[in-house]
């Protein structure tokens, strides 16, 4: 038994595959929506993110928190919930690129729930698992799980894949400085 | 419920995965949710860049049909001539329904448009659109066919 999984978890240590950008404002942002579930009590939470996409990259634009069911250990996503996170997106004119979630302790494989349940499973969607209800943030990202789908299964990607495909870009830059 | 839940959960679940290509290919957007058996999909057609938002519900699938529904993106009106397509070959009916066999909805026991057809056959209709990433497929194609796409239904 490996943590909520009874396999392996497959890993990706592939440095030049699929890439994620992350805006830098978003990161915090993030984990605020994580840690929001539970009405004060710590809960796993859940976000999707909407962004653009190119063939060999994903850019997360927009943190969006559905409507969801929680506890210590699980969550689940109410009844046209999903439906609300799509129409955001297509307001937004945006798609979805990711899931996160938060678990409750260090352990950020995906458990076997999370390899099915309301999780997206499609060529070249991640999902990122944050470790302790984000209490410490998502940095740094080596700390979380970082899953990318692809032929079929769930991958997790490597400290050095991480380091080379996940990339934080800064709000702005200023170069007279 | 005829069908266990985990009978239909398998079959969506293997049926999809005949797609996973396609979100990343289209910009769809997916989300499944096994424990309500809503599956929800975001579409853009490329002809005018409207988006629509499917929902169907697949309790007892595969002994019935989906049950098909569109959202608007917007108001998240359900159900409305403001949530559809217009043209579709026939298929964006303007009741409003997707009207084909693999739609409860398109039953007239469901208050769809046809009387002629048995719902327990559904799937022996049109062999070609009975699994769900086959509907999926032909839907995009629907919002992409310059021959009969109109834009949405009505404004």
């Amino acid at each position: 038994m490996y943590g909520g999984r009874l396999t392996p978890i497959p890993m990706d240590g592939s440095l030049t595959g699929r890439r994620l950008v992350l805006p830098e404002t978003l990161v915090p942002e993030i984990a605020r929506l994580l840690r929001s579930y539970g009405d004060g009590e710590a809960h796993e939470g859940v976000v999707y993110l909407g962004g653009v996409e190119t063939s060999e990259q994903s850019v997360a634009l927009l943190a969006i928190a559905p409507v969801a069911t929680t506890t210590p250990g699980s969550f689940r996503t109410g009844l046209g919930a999903n439906t609300a996170v799509v129409s955001t997106l297509a307001t937004q004119r945006l798609i979805l690129v990711a899931q996160i979630h938060s678990h409750p302790s260090d352990w950020v494989d995906h458990s076997d729930g999370d390899d099915r349940g309301a999780l997206v499973r499609f060529e070249g969607y991640w999902s990122i698992v944050i470790p302790g209800f984000a209490g410490q943030g998502l940095l740094p990202l080596t700390r979380c799980g970082i899953h990318l789908y692809g032929q079929g299964r769930f991958a997790r990607l490597t400290d050095a894949a991480v380091a080379a495909r996940v990339r934080l870009i800064p709000v702005a830059v200023d170069l007279r400085r | 419920m005829a069908v266990a839940k985990a009978v239909s959960i398998a079959h969506v679940e293997s049926e999809l995965a005949a797609v996973e290509l396609w979100p990343a290919r289209d910009g769809w957007s997916i989300l499944w949710d096994a424990d309500s058996l809503l599956l929800v999909v975001l579409m853009r057609s490329t002809i005018d860049g409207e988006r629509y938002i499917f929902e169907f519900e697949l309790d007892d699938y595969r002994q019935l049909p989906p049950s098909i529904e569109l959202v608007h993106p917007e108001t998240g009106e359900v159900g409305i001539r403001r949530s559809y397509p217009g043209g579709g070959r026939g298929y964006f009916h303007n009741k409003p329904v997707i009207c084909a066999p693999w739609n409860r909805k398109a039953y007239q026991t469901h208050g769809g448009p046809h009387s002629d057809w048995v719902m327990k056959n559904w799937a022996s209709y049109r062999l070609n659109h009975s699994r769900l990433g086959d509907m999926l497929v032909l839907l995009q194609e629907l919002l992409d066919d310059r021959a009969s796409y109109t834009g949405r239904m009505e404004r």
